[in-house]
């Protein structure tokens, strides 16, 4: 924390060493989340460029609240965000999902696709199946599952992130695991049975 | 408890959101269930799955030196 806020000082002052130390201790985290919103290196890079730019216009809005580095990843996941929505908004409307009903899930044959290594399992075809299905989680959801799944935040920090309520993290959070799990239960072959018990 | 009711908690099982009783409750089902159990077990494979896939991966050297090149004509920009 003192080295940070040493750190920002001199960058306050425009100490290019000083910057180019914050460029390399944040940007290799930062340039993750953004890869991981956005699936795609080039617009990751591009997100990545402009959450610097932002982070030096919007500097003497930092009020210390939050550590520097929180205080940039917000911004680098606003950045990819609103990249995402640009993206999306070019090919189709943000819909919502569907997943599949307690009903529907009780009367299927379930596969227990569990039980062998990750590393055997995640085939080509798979990872084509799994990006697949996430390049059509619309982004209010993937953001979530993003930052919860696979950047590892807390429910809390995700609703702090995000600024939604613990309740929609929780919520969106569901409905995208749900999704996702539905393209792998079609990988693994989860068909319909009659089971109807509640 | 009942299967909908395991199946309404499934995430905040997964991510230890529930009170001991509860996950007490959820586990006992689960060693009589198989369907709830493969289930749950399925939803966090299907996260562990897209953490392997999507594990971190290196800034490219060129986009680095990209950054540093944006940002310092930044710099330059507000002096």
């Amino acid at each position: 924390m003192k080295d940070e806020t040493k750190l920002l000082a001199a960058v306050r002052r425009g100490d290019e060493r000083a910057v180019r130390k914050l460029v390399d201790a944040y940007s290799p985290r930062l340039y993750n989340v953004a890869l991981r919103i956005l699936r795609s290196p080039q617009d990751a890079e591009d997100a990545l460029q402009e959450t610097f730019i932002t982070a030096l216009d919007k500097l003497d809005q930092f009020d210390g609240r939050a550590s520097f580095f929180t205080w940039m990843y917000r911004i680098a996941v606003n950045v990819s965000l609103m990249a995402l929505r640009k993206k999306r908004s070019r090919r189709k409307k943000e819909e919502s999902i569907e997943v599949p009903s307690f009903e529907s899930i009780r009367s299927r044959e379930l596969i227990d696709w569990t039980a062998d290594p990750v590393r055997k399992v995640l085939t080509a075809e798979m990872r084509e199946i799994m990006d697949a299905a996430i390049e059509n989680l619309p982004a209010r959801y993937r953001v979530v599952f993003v930052l919860r799944d696979l950047e590892g935040l807390s429910i809390e920090e995700t609703s702090k992130t995000l600024g939604i309520s613990v309740a929609n993290v929780k919520i969106r959070l569901m409905r995208a695991r749900l999704f996702l799990r539905e393209a792998l239960a079609k990988y693994f072959h989860e068909t319909n049975g009659t089971e109807t018990e509640s | 408890m009942t299967h909908r009711q395991i199946f309404k908690k499934v995430c905040d099982f997964i991510d230890g959101e529930l009170d001991e009783a509860t996950c007490n409750e959820i586990k006992k089902h689960i060693t009589a269930c198989p369907k709830c159990r493969i289930y749950i077990d399925t939803v966090g494979k299907t996260i562990v799955f897209y953490q392997v896939k999507d594990a971190p991966k290196r800034l490219p050297a060129a986009a680095r030196k990209r950054l540093h090149a944006t940002v310092a004509l930044k710099l330059k920009e507000k002096r």
